[in-house]
């Protein structure tokens, strides 16, 4: 072995990516050459010393600390979100409510209703629209929905409450739900969301008679 | 999100994100310290990694291996801080060619001695690519099939990255007239 090509293995060696024979020929040159010996005594020392390389020790507590303000911005960022979701609601652009056939125009060509009116045993779609402003994407979203006594979900008879997970995604987010009045009533549609331990919660007045249902118009739900 | 597509509700599960990614911080602030050469950038790039893995944790539990995913999460927001700050106006203030902004460690450290200063000022002359790699193999101890995924270069590649960066940084030494490295001269600790 000449002293160029043990030279080319010397930081493989020092790696132990050496396969067992070219070791073994390394091994043999080296013990024959002086120059090659102090070669590889100084790449050895020299990586020595950039493993011992000094560094300056991070601020007392810094990754407690490093680790607790992820956690506190995000919750803040997340405050931030739910708080500008009710503003925008009290302004009347986040959560709208439609009963039958719903059409985006309808937020803002049509006047705000009081509330929800169902007709008793006729299945009504209400859509409910999240409107989230910006650009973020919210995962794990808990929405919940609370039906008021008399009224069940369509397809569901009985059930009054829902909860789940799902993600809410910028601009609009349709939420379809068919409902039907067994019997007259008056009482609150209630919609939760809550991220990240912080909830909101929408009371939209529910009102099932013998009457025809209310159609067309869009309300803003009043965020408590 | 249509009624009869409703997922299940799920309750969320125990936030593991600080028993996952705590024991890597101080491991990711002496990779932060090694690019960014400053305590504070260190400091600073880690947080902003914490915050940004946080809204990403659910991901981070299908990780096996988080000391290379973390790695290169925080190398990833090294490049594109260091892009950002080449892009800003003030990037070139220091002179073109120059040492990127570097502060050497504290100097009343009893640890830090010529020899050192003379192989940090060789590092930092070296380009980016083969300064991150030797910061990430020889300093730091990160195998090649580590920083295969943290640069996403085929480990033979970076093999051969890694004897030219030497090379670099022995030449780099030789320049300065620094050969601390002889067996003469070596300095056993």
């Amino acid at each position: 072995m000449h002293c160029t090509e043990a030279q080319n293995l010397l930081d493989d060696h020092l790696d132990g990516l050496l396969d067992q024979p070219r070791d073994d020929a390394l091994a043999a040159h080296l013990e024959n050459c002086t120059a090659c010996r102090h070669e590889l005594a100084a790449r050895k020392a020299l990586i020595t010393r950039l493993r011992r390389l000094p560094l300056e020790a991070p601020t007392a507590g810094f990754a407690a600390r490093a680790l607790h303000q992820a956690r506190q911005k995000h919750a803040q960022r997340i405050r931030g979100f739910v708080t500008g979701f009710g503003s925008a609601v009290a302004a009347g652009v986040v959560l709208w409510v439609a009963v039958g056939f719903w059409h985006p125009a309808a937020e803002r060509s049509t006047p705000p209703v009081q509330a929800i009116t169902l007709q008793v045993k006729q299945p009504s779609t209400v859509n409910l629209a999240f409107n989230v402003p910006g650009q973020d994407r919210y995962d794990r979203v808990r929405f919940r929905i609370l039906l008021p006594p008399g009224v069940s979900l369509a397809n569901h008879p009985g059930e009054r409450e829902i909860a789940w997970e799902d993600r809410l995604e910028p601009g609009r987010n349709l939420l379809s739900l068919p409902l039907v009045a067994e019997q007259g009533t008056t009482g609150e549609l209630v919609a939760q969301i809550e991220v990240q331990g912080v909830k909101k919660t929408f009371r939209i007045p529910v009102r099932a008679g013998a009457q025809g249902a209310w159609r067309g118009p869009v309300t803003p739900a009043t965020p408590v | 999100m249509a009624i009869d597509n409703l997922l299940p509700f799920r309750r969320r599960g125990v936030d593991d994100f600080e028993q996952r990614v705590g024991p890597h911080v101080d491991g990711l602030y002496r990779l932060a310290h090694r690019l960014t050469g400053d305590r504070h950038d260190a400091e600073d790039l880690v947080q902003e990694l914490l915050l940004r893995l946080f809204d990403r944790r659910r991901k981070l539990r299908e990780i096996a291996d988080l000391r290379p995913w973390l790695a290169r999460s925080l190398y990833n927001l090294y490049i594109d801080t260091l892009r950002a700050h080449r892009r800003t106006p003030f990037a070139n203030l220091d002179g073109e060619g120059e040492t990127r902004l570097e502060s050497l460690p504290d100097t009343d450290n009893a640890e830090y001695d010529d020899l050192d200063s003379s192989l940090q000022a060789a590092l930092d002359r070296l380009n980016e690519n083969h300064r991150s790699l030797i910061l990430f193999h020889d300093v730091e101890g990160y195998t090649l099939p580590e920083l295969s995924q943290i640069l996403a270069q085929p480990i033979g590649t970076l093999k051969s990255r890694l004897h030219r960066a030497r090379a670099r940084l022995r030449e780099l030494l030789r320049e300065e007239s620094v050969e601390p490295f002889s067996p003469d001269r070596r300095v056993n600790r």
